[in-house]
């Protein structure tokens, strides 16, 4: 049996996939890099605020002056394109690692799935060897260069890839998704111009069809990948759905990351193939590859780190189970879980602050936030806790404390009417923060989300058939 | 394989076809929606225009507040800023005279009131340039909460003029308020060294009348059909449109302008001022913070709030039977929110009238933070400027929570970063 998982997990596979992913992944880094930069989102996410939200257990992870910041981002995109090129790989996908995940871990108000995705992606790339064909090093070091590789770095990337589809349609299955066509009721209607799709857009009976599609596609779409005789048809869909997640959401890099990811699916000589009239892809790998061994101490340990890992990543999204009620409103497990797009939700917050002296005071988040921190953060309890800790110790330290901090929130879920997310006769001073059950979030509302029906100004407002501009005075 | 490129197809087809739409769905459907009404059969003489949907209601929308809120307010504003100008300019002409000094303040109040709406129609030209369409002219018409009553001072003695580039802390409608309603040089900035101060300072204002009066000119023309015709361009969002690709994005613009009353009204003009809101100045060391109402001089800041609160109401209900976002909420089946937000933005504007001439004496006799809060959070009783606080707050709650995620309108942010 161990031998047979051996064979399966050694055999050698053509280098051309990965070496095409390497190249790929390493130029769309580089390249999404340089836009952060250029859109001038280094400054307004990270330059602007003085307040930056930390991840629970990184709290040591410090934002960098202006200067830093760009240097951080620089390193990304330098990092990335070396990656791309295959030069001095294994430092440069190292460095890309250590230099994106830290960025990503500057501020929670920033999470992204897909940027958790390009972390996890870059982390399992620094474990395998893509640089060892049609790269820098291959041509620097021809002592490196080969034709294949084990087919366990082939796998790797795949489980990862597939684990976001899956999850992300495991996610789809709860009654707001597909009882109640939320949030693409409240989204599509917006994309009503679009050319051909437009008109339909409005329309709920079309927000259904969209729910239960991406509720199918994503939960079943790898298992079509994985097998052969529908994988062009597959990825076909694949394309036409990426396609339309980028014409309606704004979600930047988000399709290409995984239309990337996905090419991994295909025989690992479909560069070859698909791509014959590039000169450096003509060929076929060397048939000299030496077998593996079998299984050594290191081999061993290292492939149940990579298995163990596997683990992690597959019980991770699952953790939401241990916390009562639902994820869309506690948040407790929703990052790092693969919920991708599936809540709209609106807040608006006010903090209590009770100083020594019995004062009151209303503090606006946004004495401490800009905008866009304030935007993401009023509907997510964890970092409403966060805050609130802030203000506590800014309050203290200016000589008024023991202060009690308490947060006055109501949010909206799926167009729902606002609920209390906080109990307000909490004072948050006082809560820690962690992994625990938060007692201090009160229950989602029990409603449903309201089906928003199609936009039509009834005949009565229409009848004076105003005309379209003013005239001149 | 046959059968699964069968199969495949039909995943194809459903993506595509659920995409796609097939046509004719969602009930007594006019295919598709249409600006022309649907032509009739009916033998009726006048026969009742089709129901509008999707993108054409929304364009009927933004048409109407474009043509029947926003440009009659920046006809309105231009009017009155020449008004103010002439009064301004007929009290240069005698400074002394304390009729022309009653005549400029008034027609300063009757232009600022137009202002204080303009400020909640920040859209299209009247936002910041980093906004679709913006050309970064409201500054330079009110620049609150800015102001450097010294810069003036020195300004109004070196007869300095009045450009693009003055700064904004010493221009504008706020400008013009500490010269024509403060009589007296600010003893804190440098004497005039026994120059006419009254005369210098009735001069500078006509400098500052001039250019705002410019600038409101420059708004209004941006607004207008033999303009800039931005009214144009503001009903007619979506494809082929330069400045909104949706009319979406229109209404988007419309919604970060509504978020006026929270950021400025609520918590700047009113939460400071009564000493309960903190939004980044220091505690100013006092139960209340008179120092912080928005009208020192004229004493107009119950005024201010009022108006801004009207502006709010104005651009969600429409006007003179035009259409809001009201509408948009009842035509998809949302008439509660509606109805929620209307009744508590008329509660707030009632709450504001009984304040509109003594919001500043109000601030100063709240007893207690305690009485203050317990208004506020009662949302009624006294002391008034805090219940109005707490009214405010329930509307711009309702508007941040529920009409943003029902209408997917946008929440004021730095367009940074992408979602998933």
């Amino acid at each position: 049996m161990a031998e047979k998982l051996h064979r399966w997990l050694f055999q050698p596979f053509d280098i051309a996939a990965l070496a095409v992913y390497r190249m790929l992944f390493g130029l769309l880094m580089c390249a999404g890099s340089l836009r952060f930069m250029a859109q001038g989102w280094v400054d307004r996410l990270f330059v602007e605020p003085t307040f930056h939200f930390k991840y629970w257990g990184f709290g040591w992870v410090q934002v960098p002056e202006a200067t830093g910041l760009y240097l951080l981002y620089g390193g990304i995109a330098i990092s990335a394109l070396m990656v791309a090129l295959g030069a001095f790989y294994r430092v440069a996908i190292i460095a890309f690692w250590c230099l994106f995940t830290y960025a990503e871990l500057m501020d929670v108000s920033t999470y992204l799935n897909h940027y958790y995705l390009v972390s996890l992606q870059a982390l399992i790339l620094c474990f395998l060897s893509p640089h060892r064909a049609w790269s820098i090093d291959a041509w620097r070091r021809p002592a490196i260069a080969a034709s294949t590789l084990p087919a366990w770095q082939t796998y790797w990337l795949r489980f990862q890839v597939g684990l976001l589809y899956f999850y992300a349609g495991l996610a789809k299955l709860e009654p707001d998704w597909l009882l109640h066509a939320q949030p693409l009721n409240i989204w599509l209607p917006a994309h009503a111009g679009l050319p051909l799709l437009g008109p339909f857009l409005g329309q709920p009976w079309v927000h259904y069809a969209f729910s239960w599609f991406a509720f199918f596609f994503d939960t079943f779409i790898i298992a079509f990948m994985l097998w052969r005789r529908t994988r062009l048809l597959a990825f076909a869909v694949i394309l036409v759905f990426h396609l339309f997640t980028h014409l309606f959401f704004n979600i930047g890099l988000f399709p290409l990351i995984m239309v990337f990811g996905v090419l991994n699916y295909f025989e690992p000589d479909w560069p070859r193939r698909w791509l014959p009239w590039l000169p450096w892809l003509r060929g076929t790998p060397s048939a000299s590859a030496r077998p593996a061994p079998g299984w050594t101490l290191r081999s061993a340990v290292f492939a149940s780190v990579v298995a163990g890992f596997c683990l992690l990543q597959f019980m991770l999204p699952l953790r939401h189970w241990l916390y009562p009620g639902t994820v869309l409103w506690h948040e407790q497990g929703m990052r790092f879980s693969w919920r991708v797009m599936l809540r709209e939700k609106s807040g608006a917050l006010d903090y209590r602050v009770v100083q020594a002296n019995g004062d009151v005071l209303l503090v606006s988040p946004h004495a401490y936030l800009t905008l866009q921190q304030y935007r993401e953060m009023s509907a997510q309890p964890d970092l409403i806790l966060q805050l609130a800790h802030h203000i506590r110790d800014d309050y203290n330290a200016r000589g008024v404390g023991p202060v009690q901090v308490y947060a006055d929130v109501m949010v909206s879920l799926n167009a729902r009417p606002a609920a209390r997310l906080i109990d307000p006769e909490v004072d948050l001073a006082q809560v820690d923060d962690g992994l625990a059950v938060a007692t201090w979030i009160l229950p989602a509302p029990t409603a449903p989300p309201p089906l928003m029906s199609r936009l039509r100004l009834t005949a009565s407002r229409m009848a004076d058939d105003r005309p379209a501009t003013a005239s001149a005075p | 394989m046959k059968n699964t490129f069968g199969l495949m197809s039909l995943l194809c087809l459903t993506a595509l076809a659920s995409a796609c739409g097939g046509g004719g769905g969602g009930g007594g459907g006019d295919g598709g929606g249409g600006a022309t009404p649907t032509p009739t059969t009916s033998p009726s003489p006048s026969p009742t225009p089709g129901p509008v949907t999707d993108d054409d209601a929304r364009r009927r929308v933004l048409a109407d507040l474009g043509n029947d809120v926003i440009l009659p307010t920046l006809r309105q504003l231009d009017t009155r800023a020449d008004a103010l100008s002439a009064a301004v300019t007929a009290l240069a002409a005698a400074p002394a005279s304390a009729d022309a000094r009653t005549t400029a303040q008034t027609r300063w109040r009757e232009a600022m009131t137009l202002v204080q709406r303009a400020e909640v129609f920040q859209i299209g030209p009247g936002a910041r340039s980093s906004e679709a369409g913006g050309q970064d002219l409201r500054d330079l018409m009110y620049a609150f909460p800015l102001l450097s009553q010294c810069g003036i001072h020195q300004a109004a003695y070196a007869n300095a003029p009045v450009t693009a580039t003055t700064p904004i802390n010493e221009t504008g409608m706020g400008a013009l308020e500490y010269l024509l309603f403060s009589n007296n040089d600010n003893p804190a900035c440098p004497p005039g060294d026994g120059v006419d101060g009254q005369a210098r300072r009735a001069a500078h204002a006509v400098r500052i009348a001039t250019r705002v009066g410019a600038v409101t000119e420059q708004l209004r023309t941006a607004w207008e059909p033999t303009g800039g015709n931005f009214v144009q361009t503001f009903a007619t969002a979506g494809p082929g449109n330069m400045t909104y690709d949706m009319p979406q994005d229109a209404l988007d613009a419309i919604s970060v302008g509504l978020f006026y009353t929270e950021k400025e009204t609520k918590d700047r003009k009113v939460a400071n001022a009564i000493g309960l809101g903190v939004t980044g100045l220091p505690p100013c060391g006092t139960v209340s913070c008179p120092e912080r109402v928005e009208s020192p001089f004229a004493m107009a800041s119950g005024q201010h709030i009022r108006d801004n609160l009207q502006a709010f109401r104005d651009l969600f209900t429409g006007l003179d039977g035009g259409m809001g976002l009201n509408d948009l909420l009842q035509g998809i089946g949302r008439s509660d929110i509606a109805s929620k937000l209307i009744t508590q933005a008329d509660a707030a504007l009632a709450a504001a009238d009984l304040l509109t001439d003594r919001f500043e004496a109000e601030v100063a006799a709240i007893p207690s933070r305690e009485a203050c809060i317990n208004a506020s959070s009662a949302r009624m009783g006294a002391p008034a400027a805090c219940a109005l606080h707490g009214l405010i707050d329930a509307m711009t709650d309702t508007y941040r929570a529920e009409v943003t995620s029902a209408l997917n309108l946008r929440i004021p942010a730095a367009a940074a970063g992408d979602n998933d």
